[in-house]
C-alpha cells in the first residue's frame, strides 16, 4: 500500500531513470557528465516557466503568454543590460510582472477567458519584442553570463542550484503556505472557495503575476545562455510548459497536482531532445515523441476518471 | 430574470448589439482605410481583399463549430499544411483528381483521430489537438518532400474568376451558407449549441454528446483540409513553414482570433458561423490596412493581439450587463 503510494507520487522520476538507462545503453555519449549538464542548463528556463504555469493550471486556467514574455524579457535584457546590469535585470522582471498582472486582472476582474486573454497578450508581447529587436542580437555582459554558467570542476553549479531552489520554493508554496492551499481551493471549486472566505480575485491575479514574473526570470537565464536577445525564442514554451505540467500529474481542470512531478517531466522532455540529438535521429521525431507522449499519458489518466462523469466530457 | 419575456427581449437586443458593433467597426475600418489611401475603396481592391480572406474564412468555419461545443482545435493549421504538402507531392503539376480526395481523406482521418480521442477517450480537446499538432509537425518534416505543384484544376478553382468575382470567394460563401443553415436549422446544429451551453443537461435530455462531438472534430478536419487544398491552389507551390510554435500555428491562431472577434466565445453556445464571416473580414481588412501603411509582421501581430483583447473585453462587458 505504502509502496504503491510512493510509486504513484514519484512515477515520473522512475520513468526518467528508465529513459536515462535505455539511452545510456544505446549510445555511449549519453554516459558523459557534460550531457547531463546540458540537460540541466536547458531544463532551467522550462522549469521556471513551468512553475508559474503550474500555479495557473492548478487554478484551472491557462497562460499562453509565457513564451512571448520570455522572448520580450531576453530582448529588453539585451538592450538594457550592457549599460547597467542591475537595471538590465530589474526592468525585464518588472515588465514580466506587469504583463502578468494585466492578464490576471483581466481574467479575474473582467472575467475574460484566460485562453483568449493570454492568447491576445502572447501576440502583443511577441509583437512588441519584434518591434524592439527584429533580429536576434544585442550584448549580454560576460559578468552576468559567468555568474550563471561558470563551471567549477566541469560542473556548472548555479543552474543546478536554481533548479533545486525552484523545486523547494514551488513545493513549499503549494504544500506549506495558505496561499498554496487557497490555490488548490480555487482550482477545485471557485464558488465554494469564495463562500469560505478566500479572496478568489486576489489569488487568480497573483497566480498570473507570478507566472509573468517567472517567465521573465526564465528569459534572463536564457539570454545568458544565448548571450543575446531574440523575441522569437519563446514560441515553443507555452506548449512545452503545459505538456510538462500535465505530464507531471496536474489535472487540467485544476485543483489537483504538484510541482515535483512537473520538474521530473521537464527533465524528461529536455532529455528526450538531447537523446534524439545524440543518437542522430532526425530532430522532428522529437515532436512526434512529445505529441504522442502527451496524448498517451493524459489518455491513461483519463481511464481512472469515473465513468459517471461521461456527461461532462 | 423575473420575467422570461423581457429576459428574452434583452437577449435578442444584446445579440443584435454585438453584430451592430461588428458592422460599425468594419465600416469605420474601411472608411479609415479609404481616407488613408483612396485606392483602397476601389471595387477591384475590395475583391482582392475578399479573395485573400477566403482561405482563412474556410478554415475558421470548422474552428467555429468546434468552439461552439466549448472545445478547441489547435491542429487546424497543421492539417491545412499537411493537405497542402501531400497534395502538391501527389499532384506534381499534373491534372489529377485523386490527390484531392486523398487530401480530403487525410483531413477526415486527422479529424477522426481527434474526435475519437476527445469524445471516446475523454482527452481534453486542448491536449488532444496539441498532441496532434506536434505529431503532424514531426511527421510532415520527416516524410514530406517540399516539392511539387498544384494541379491546373485546383489552380483554376483557387485563382480563377467568374466575371469579376473569384471562384474561391463563391466557394467560401457557399460553404459558409451551408454550414450556417446546418447549424441553425438542423437537429445536429441544435445539438451542438445544446452541448456548448450545458453538456450535462444535453446528455440528460437524450443527446448523444459523444457522437456529436466526434462529428464536430471530423467536420473541422475536413474544412481544414479543404482550406489547405485551396492554399495550395492559391500559391501553386506548397507552403511548408515552421513558425510560431508548431506547424501552421499562425494559421491556427488567425482562425481562432477570427472566431473570437466574430463573437463566438469559449464557454460555448454563443455566436455562430455567420458571425465568423464578420470576424474574418475585420481581421483581414485590418491586416491589409497595416500592410498598406508599411507595417510589418511584428506590428500586425501586436495589432491582432490588441484587437482580440479589446473586442473580447467589450463582449464580456455586454454579457455582464445582461
Amino acid at each position: 500500500m505504502k509502496i504503491k503510494k510512493i510509486i504513484g507520487e514519484w512515477y515520473i522520476y522512475i520513468l526518467m531513470i528508465i529513459i536515462w538507462i535505455i539511452a545510456s545503453m544505446i549510445t555511449p555519449y549519453f554516459r558523459q557528465i557534460s550531457v547531463f549538464m546540458t540537460i540541466v542548463v536547458f531544463s532551467v528556463p522550462l522549469a521556471l516557466i513551468a512553475l508559474g504555469q503550474n500555479l495557473v493550471i492548478l487554478c484551472g486556467k491557462f497562460d499562453l503568454s509565457v513564451g512571448s514574455i520570455l522572448g520580450l524579457s531576453t530582448v529588453i535584457a539585451s538592450v538594457t543590460m550592457n549599460d547597467n546590469i542591475f537595471l538590465g535585470i530589474f526592468i525585464p522582471l518588472l515588465v514580466g510582472t506587469i504583463v502578468g498582472l494585466i492578464n490576471g486582472i483581466a481574467v479575474s476582474k473582467f472575467r475574460i477567458d484566460s485562453f483568449i486573454m493570454t492568447f491576445g497578450m502572447m501576440a502583443v508581447c511577441q509583437g512588441s519584442g519584434l518591434l524592439i529587436r527584429d533580429y536576434p542580437g544585442g550584448i549580454i555582459p560576460m559578468k552576468f553570463i559567468n555568474f550563471l554558467l561558470k563551471e567549477t570542476a566541469n560542473i556548472a553549479w548555479t543552474p543546478i542550484i536554481i533548479l533545486i531552489i525552484a523545486l523547494l520554493v514551488g513545493e513549499f508554496i503549494l504544500k506549506r503556505t495558505n496561499f498554496g492551499r487557497n490555490i488548490y481551493a480555487v482550482g477545485n471549486d471557485e464558488v465554494i472557495a469564495y463562500r469560505s472566505g478566500i479572496n478568489v480575485t486576489f489569488i487568480k491575479t497573483a497566480v498570473f503575476a507570478i507566472s509573468g514574473f517567472m517567465a521573465a526570470l526564465a528569459g534572463l537565464f536564457l539570454s545568458a545562455v544565448m548571450a543575446s536577445g531574440d523575441a522569437n525564442v519563446g514560441v515553443l514554451y507555452p506548449l512545452d510548459s503545459i505538456t510538462a505540467v500535465v505530464m507531471g500529474g496536474t489535472i487540467l481542470s485544476g485543483g489537483r497536482g504538484d510541482y515535483k512531478g512537473t520538474i521530473g517531466a521537464v527533465l524528461i522532455l529536455t532529455s528526450l531532445s538531447r537523446i534524439f540529438n545524440l543518437i542522430g535521429v532526425n530532430i522532428w521525431y522529437t515532436y512526434i515523441a512529445k505529441g504522442l507522449l502527451l496524448v498517451i499519458i493524459v489518455a491513461i489518466r483519463m481511464f481512472g476518471v469515473n465513468e459517471q462523469r461521461e456527461a461532462e466530457l | 430574470m423575473t420575467n422570461t419575456k423581457t429576459g428574452k427581449k434583452v437577449n435578442v437586443n444584446k445579440d443584435m448589439m454585438q453584430i451592430i458593433i461588428l458592422c460599425l467597426m468594419l465600416f469605420v475600418i474601411i472608411v479609415i482605410a479609404g481616407i488613408l489611401n483612396p485606392r483602397f475603396l476601389t471595387v477591384q481592391h475590395l475583391i482582392s481583399v475578399l479573395h485573400d480572406t477566403a482561405i482563412l474564412g474556410i478554415s475558421a468555419i470548422g474552428q467555429t463549430i468546434v468552439i461552439l461545443t466549448g472545445g478547441i482545435d489547435l491542429s487546424v493549421g497543421a492539417t491545412m499544411l499537411v493537405a497542402d504538402a501531400v497534395g502538391a507531392m501527389l499532384m506534381g503539376g499534373q491534372n489529377r483528381i485523386v490527390p484531392i480526395f486523398i487530401c480530403l481523406g487525410l483531413g477526415l482521418l486527422i479529424g477522426l483521430i481527434n474526435g475519437t480521442g476527445i469524445a471516446y477517450l475523454r482527452i481534453p480537446p486542448f491536449i488532444m489537438t496539441l498532441g496532434m499538432m506536434a505529431t503532424l509537425t514531426g511527421s510532415i518534416f520527416i516524410f514530406a518532400r517540399t516539392s511539387g505543384f498544384a494541379s491546373p484544376i485546383l489552380r483554376h478553382l483557387s485563382i480563377g474568376k467568374i466575371g469579376d468575382i473569384p471562384i474561391l470567394v463563391l466557394i467560401w460563401i457557399f460553404l459558409a451558407i451551408i454550414m450556417t443553415v446546418i447549424m441553425r436549422f438542423t437537429v445536429f446544429g441544435r445539438e451542438v449549441y445544446a452541448i456548448g451551453s450545458n453538456p450535462k443537461a444535453s446528455y440528460h435530455s437524450g443527446i448523444k454528446n459523444k457522437k456529436v462531438i466526434f462529428f464536430v472534430y471530423l467536420i473541422s478536419g475536413l474544412f481544414s483540409a479543404i482550406a489547405g487544398l485551396f492554399l495550395l491552389g492559391y500559391t501553386g507551390v506548397p507552403e511548408l513553414t515552421y513558425r510560431g510554435g508548431g506547424l501552421g500555428m499562425d494559421h491556427t491562431l488567425s482562425a481562432i482570433a477570427a472566431v473570437v472577434i466574430g463573437g463566438t466565445i469559449f464557454t460555448g453556445a454563443r455566436g455562430g458561423v455567420e458571425r465568423t464571416i464578420f470576424g474574418v473580414l475585420v481581421l483581414k481588412i485590418l491586416f491589409s490596412i497595416l500592410t498598406m501603411m508599411g507595417i510589418g509582421g511584428a506590428g500586425k501581430l501586436l495589432a491582432q493581439g490588441l484587437v482580440v483583447i479589446v473586442i473580447v473585453g467589450i463582449y464580456v462587458k455586454l454579457e455582464k450587463s445582461r
